[in-house]
């Protein structure tokens, strides 16, 4: 037979209980707002009964355990589609910051300035001894050189902030592997102690984590004591127990310069990840850098290289004019030989810039009205130099353009369809670990009922105790 | 499925973002007025926009070189029409004085009248257009004749490109004009100043023979120049008809380019307002669906 204090306490035990539902609502409507939270749960068990004289009474209630919603399949989706938005992101920002160079409303892009020095000659070919003419061809000359040299520049430039940004991407890395690795031991520490799971240092563990794959992808799990092992690109072990591994960049002996990324990890040797990044931001600021760009750079150094080449290869047969008017051989551009500095490097002749009869018009010398050389330079832009006798200067250029702009079109609808995809597991895991402010306000009516009639079973104690006092 | 207050905020969020964006889209098309200004509105138009531009560009430079050829072929015409003139008056001149009518003196007077017309013949042999001499060939520093008849340019033909895969020579052969080739020297024929010179060394020694070899050369030299003359006509004409070519090209090339390059006006207005209505409607129902919650109708 139990004493009616069993009774109080049934009624206290729920008093109890029900108050930590309601601290758990309002825990909830706390973190409303809160980024990576998942709603918890407390879930009420019944305690083991008593038997007695063959009726098993029941012992009340507690709290048997507070967890949180969370679904880990969704929560690798969203892992693999942070991976790809970051990804996306960059490589369209880092595309956009290209297309200024190359637009058609940048009327001083390289292909006008091709046209304009080529209209200077034509100019030039109807009078080849008027020295205004010269010096338009001349001063022409210099602003495709200081373009092209331009194009070079901003290209190198664009380069150089996307290395910027892997630098400080990295450092982000960096201190979120660490505070990944002191919170597994923090976990560790909590749920040895206790059985249930110490579900808002999870939240925090699992917001990080969404953060890393935002930078690049990876791989991880979590053992059975709570602690989240994390593998980065080429199996690299990023954290592991309560050690992470550091990360930091270097400038490349090899690609002019250029960032490479090195992990030293947990163990303390340190590899270079950088082939083997793949996916978030970093992924896609490589892929422009070590693709586009590159390409680019390349492009416009073969274009210069051979308009230099095949333009002082005409010029060359040519004579100049009044004192030059025997002279024959010179070049109108600097030749440089390294295709890999034709651009940065491009630049007239010296012997042009010192004297405008040096520039190459005649055919044969002493004739200042001869214009055949300008003629056969005029025909250079007909001429199929590129692409294996394909491409014209023009038409390889446009081909560059047309291929960039591509590529920049891709990758809008890339970003798009990864931002649908995004928002969708978003969606879903928002679904299952969201809170909502009316299911709150529902569950503290709840538990609030379940308080009240707590209090009033202490009260009818109260009462009977009262009764029994008063018996006599 | 659970909807989160959160689900229901960042849903309205991307809405209303979404609607601003494609509004301020359909905005920059209004205010610029063009369907294509960056690489990305049309990767393959703008690679068609910069080879329309290059071929107008390229119209333009031939339809200067027209008007340049032109302005050279007039001088030129005009100073042959000078020469046909001068010629013309001399061999008037020389026919008159062949007979035996004239004197001596009359002769005297009219060698002087001769003398002059030699020195304009010379003066008209030096004709310049924009600075440059046009009967020098590639000389064209240099003056066509000297004071006593000798050519001194060169045979250099001058051709400017009026078309694509066309060039027309522009300039007339000074040597031609003025001296007689080799055969036509052994012929006894003379240049256009020896002839005159010689004409006035008729005059002067009253030598009939030799004013009749300067009347026989006079109309050898009209004849030249007439000849010269219809040739300039001929490039003239094949000017025009050149240029009228370009100039349809040109309009042609400016309405495919308009074509690529300009916003439909209709369209882009139409775009504008639609985008906007939508902007509007968006912030309209987002504004109603923020509201209701339990917590508001609770009490």
């Amino acid at each position: 037979m139990t004493s009616i204090f069993h009774t109080l306490n049934l009624g206290t035990q729920a008093l109890f209980a029900n108050r930590q539902g309601l601290d758990t609502a309002a825990h909830n409507i706390a973190n409303a707002q809160t980024e990576g939270y998942s709603r918890q749960t407390a879930h009420l068990g019944q305690r083991a009964p008593t038997g007695f004289q063959g009726v098993f009474m029941g012992n009340g209630v507690y709290t048997q355990d507070i967890s949180r919603s969370h679904d880990r399949f969704i929560e690798k989706q969203l892992n693999q589609s942070n991976a790809s938005l970051g990804a996306s992101t960059t490589r369209d920002e880092a595309l956009r910051s290209l297309e200024g160079i190359y637009s058609p409303d940048q009327s001083a892009s390289l292909y006008d300035e091709m046209s304009n020095f080529f209209s200077s000659l034509h100019a030039l070919s109807n009078s080849p001894e008027d020295l205004p003419s010269r010096v338009a061809v001349i001063e022409q000359g210099k602003t495709l050189s200081s373009t092209f040299r331009r194009v070079d520049e901003n290209l190198r430039s664009t380069r150089s902030m996307i290395d910027e940004n892997i630098d400080s991407s990295v450092h982000e890395v960096n201190s979120l592997l660490d505070r990944i690795a002191s919170l597994n031991g923090k976990i560790k520490g909590m749920e040895f102690a206790d059985e249930s799971q110490a579900n808002d240092l999870r939240d925090q563990q699992d917001r990080m984590l969404r953060q890393v794959s935002e930078v690049f992808h990876v791989s991880y799990y979590s053992d059975a004591s709570g602690m989240m092992t994390i593998r980065g690109p080429n199996e690299t072990l990023l954290v592991e127990g309560s050690r992470a591994a550091s990360m930091h960049v270097q400038r490349s002996a090899l690609t002019e310069g250029a960032y490479q990324i090195i992990a030293t990890d947990s163990g303390g040797s340190a590899h270079d990840i950088t082939d083997s990044i793949h996916g978030g931001k970093i992924g896609g600021y490589l892929e422009v850098r070590d693709q586009v760009i590159t390409g680019l750079i390349q492009d416009n150094n073969q274009l210069a290289k051979t308009l230099t080449d095949r333009f002082n290869e005409v010029h060359r047969s040519g004579y100049g004019i009044n004192n030059m008017g025997a002279q024959t051989g010179l070049n109108f551009f600097k030749s440089v030989d390294d295709v890999d500095f034709s651009a940065r490097n491009m630049d007239l002749d010296d012997a042009i810039i010192a004297s405008t009869d040096a520039l190459s018009t005649a055919s044969s010398p002493l004739a200042s009205g001869d214009n055949v050389n300008i003629t056969r330079m005029l025909g250079i832009q007909k001429e199929k130099l590129l692409n294996e006798g394909k491409s014209t200067l023009d038409g390889f250029y446009t081909n560059t353009v047309g291929a960039l702009g591509t590529q920049i079109v891709k990758a809008g609808h890339l970003l798009e369809s990864d931002q649908v995809i995004h928002s969708d597991v978003m969606a879903r895991k928002e679904s299952i670990t969201g809170v909502s402010l009316d299911e709150e306000a529902t569950n503290m009516m709840r538990w609030q009922t379940s308080f009240t009639a707590a209090s009033k079973v202490i009260k009818t104690v109260d009462e009977m105790l009262d009764t029994i006092l008063h018996l006599k | 499925m659970r909807v989160s207050d959160n689900m229901r905020f960042s849903q309205i969020n991307d809405h209303i973002s979404k609607a601003k964006r494609e509004n301020l889209d359909a905005l920059e098309k209004l205010s610029s007025q063009k369907r294509v200004s960056n690489l990305h509105d049309d990767p393959i138009g703008v690679t068609k926009i910069l080879q329309h531009r290059s071929r107008l560009g390229e119209l333009e430079n031939f339809q200067k070189n027209i008007t340049f050829s032109r302005g050279f072929l007039d001088t030129t015409e005009s100073a042959i029409a000078g020469l046909q003139e001068k010629l013309a008056r001399a061999h008037e001149l020389s026919i008159g004085m062949a007979s035996d009518t004239a004197g001596p003196e009359m002769k005297q007077i009219t060698e002087k009248e001769i003398a002059e017309i030699t020195g304009e013949v010379v003066q008209l042999a030096n004709t310049k257009f924009n600075d440059r001499y046009v009967f020098s060939g590639f000389r064209s520093r240099a003056p066509a004749l000297s004071q006593d008849g000798k050519y001194l340019g060169d045979d250099g033909e001058i051709y400017l490109q009026i078309e694509s895969d066309s060039f027309k020579k522009i300039n007339l052969s000074g040597r031609d004009l003025f001296e007689p080739s080799p055969d036509e020297k052994q012929k006894g024929f003379r240049g256009m100043v020896d002839t005159l010179q010689e004409l006035s060394r008729g005059l002067q020694n009253n030598n009939k023979s030799q004013i009749y070899d300067a009347v026989k050369n006079l109309q050898f030299h009209l004849d030249r120049s007439a000849s010269f003359q219809s040739s300039v006509g001929a490039i003239s004409t094949t000017l025009d008809q050149t240029e009228k070519r370009l100039e349809e090209e040109k309009i042609r090339e400016s309405s495919t380019l308009s074509n690529l390059e300009d916003a439909d006006m209709f369209k882009i207005s139409s775009d504008y307002k639609r985008t906007e209505s939508i902007l509007q409607s968006t912030l309209m129902a987002s504004s109603k669906l923020l509201q209701p919650s339990l917590f508001t109708v609770m009490n």
